[in-house]
């Protein structure tokens, strides 16, 4: 499918996000990944709004703009919102968040050129984003193995090669592949598992990885944006996270039967995160936590604003 | 690209996935499920890779009831490769690579 966004027409541009724009200042909308619109129970999101549809197809018909990008900036939004029912108002709900996060809901589509072919954003960004965490000074650096991130530069390599109109044939994508899943085998450190499993993720044609970049990111920036309130613990809060995040890994990676169901306990040899995933402990703790969720708020924000910048860059550039 | 994965009902089951000379591979879905919707561009992602080898289909499991029992799906997003309309295995994995990786185990 070829790209023209909002058909080449400022018109239509104007006509389709001055409504956005109301109602995004109104409060009315929530971002969400899936481009809610009418989805019961659910509260519209913007670029659902946009295009009175969350059918991808449908939006990219009416919008010119691909249902990747769309879903990639509401979750940078939501990323940085904090989203809590407020039956006093016409939505039901209140946004929170930093002025400039919330100036990005209509932000990206302000920078949006008619007629721009938006088709290689969501790729560019994905390199930027996996050449931003093989960097020495990344956040989440100290917890990225020496074999994962080979791994990742070699990703980097064939992804560099491919946006200069080079093809990597599919032997070599799946020597990458298969590095990627023995390196994310091996690994065992507590934060370094959401990393891991997104490079192990991402190990295909940059192109194709696009349509699932916003599912695979997802979970990622929840891990590094999580990793930014390690700074603002005690030691033992420290501890206490990492084996939280071993106690999920454990259950997310336990073989289920086909209902579902876990036939184990996938914490009876992690003693530690069973205590620290326990109801009390949660309970006890979770005024500290909030505290420190507020601490780290200004640097979430940064990192939030970072990547936002980094989508308008490539939006005004194409 | 959703071309690519034919959606199935119980009227067409017969010719897509019990007469096909191809493995097929059933993705049980409804549209409420959020992790099913995270699923579809993994599977569509998958389909070109495959098209040589098997054949991906989606069944609504909301408007196909008597699919639903045949399979006895009790949970979703549910993959299963099939032959002959019959099940040969079920797919845990979540991520194209690891699902790559255990269809080339499978598949001839």
């Amino acid at each position: 499918m070829t790209f023209q966004a909002f058909g080449g027409s400022s018109a239509v541009k104007s006509q389709m996000l001055e409504p956005v724009r109301a109602q995004w200042r109104a409060q009315a909308l929530a971002p969400d990944v899936n481009l809610n619109w009418k989805s019961d129970g659910q509260a519209n999101s913007i670029s659902g709004t946009l295009a009175e549809t969350q059918d991808r197809g449908e939006f990219e018909q009416r919008t010119g703009i691909p249902a990747d990008l769309a879903q990639l900036c509401e979750q940078l939004v939501a990323a940085g919102v904090r989203k809590s029912d407020a039956p006093d108002t016409i939505a039901g709900f209140s946004l929170e968040a930093a002025d400039a996060v919330l100036a990005f809901g209509t932000e990206w589509l302000d920078a949006i050129r008619p007629g721009a072919d938006l088709s290689l954003i969501v790729p560019h960004f994905a390199r930027h984003c996996l050449d931003l965490l093989l960097k020495p000074d990344f956040d989440l650096a100290g917890h990225i193995c020496p074999e994962l991130r080979g791994v990742g530069f070699q990703i980097l390599s064939f992804w560099d090669r491919e946006l200069a109109g080079q093809t990597i044939t599919r032997g070599d994508w799946r020597d990458v592949q298969r590095a990627a899943m023995i390196a994310t085998a091996k690994d065992t450190d507590a934060w370094g598992y959401r990393v891991a499993t997104f490079i192990e993720a991402i190990a295909w044609p940059v192109r194709s990885v696009s349509r699932e970049f916003a599912g695979l990111f997802e979970p990622f920036l929840f891990n590094w944006l999580m990793h930014l309130e390690s700074a603002f613990m005690t030691d033992e809060e420290r501890m206490d996270r990492e084996h939280l995040l071993l106690g999920w890994k454990a259950m997310a990676t336990a073989p289920r039967d086909e209902v579902g169901n876990i036939d184990f306990d996938p914490l009876e040899s992690l003693p530690e995160s069973s205590r620290v995933i326990s109801s009390d402990h949660i309970m006890r703790t979770m005024d500290r936590m909030m505290a420190v969720r507020e601490a780290a708020r200004d640097r979430k924000n940064e990192v939030i604003r970072d990547l936002m910048k980094t989508v308008l860059t490539l939006i005004r550039s194409a | 690209m959703s071309d690519i994965i034919i959606a199935v009902d119980e009227t067409n089951f017969e010719e897509e996935v019990a007469a096909s000379t191809l493995p097929v591979l059933i993705d049980f879905w409804a549209p409420w499920c959020a992790p099913c919707r995270a699923l579809l561009p993994t599977i569509e992602a998958l389909a070109p890779l495959y098209s040589d080898s098997m054949k991906i289909v989606k069944i609504d499991i909301d408007e196909n009831p008597a699919l639903k029992e045949k399979f006895n799906i009790q949970a979703i997003p549910q993959l299963y490769l099939t032959k002959g309309g019959e099940k040969i295995a079920r797919l845990t994995s979540r991520t194209r690579t690891q699902l790559a990786a255990e269809l080339d185990e499978i598949l001839p």
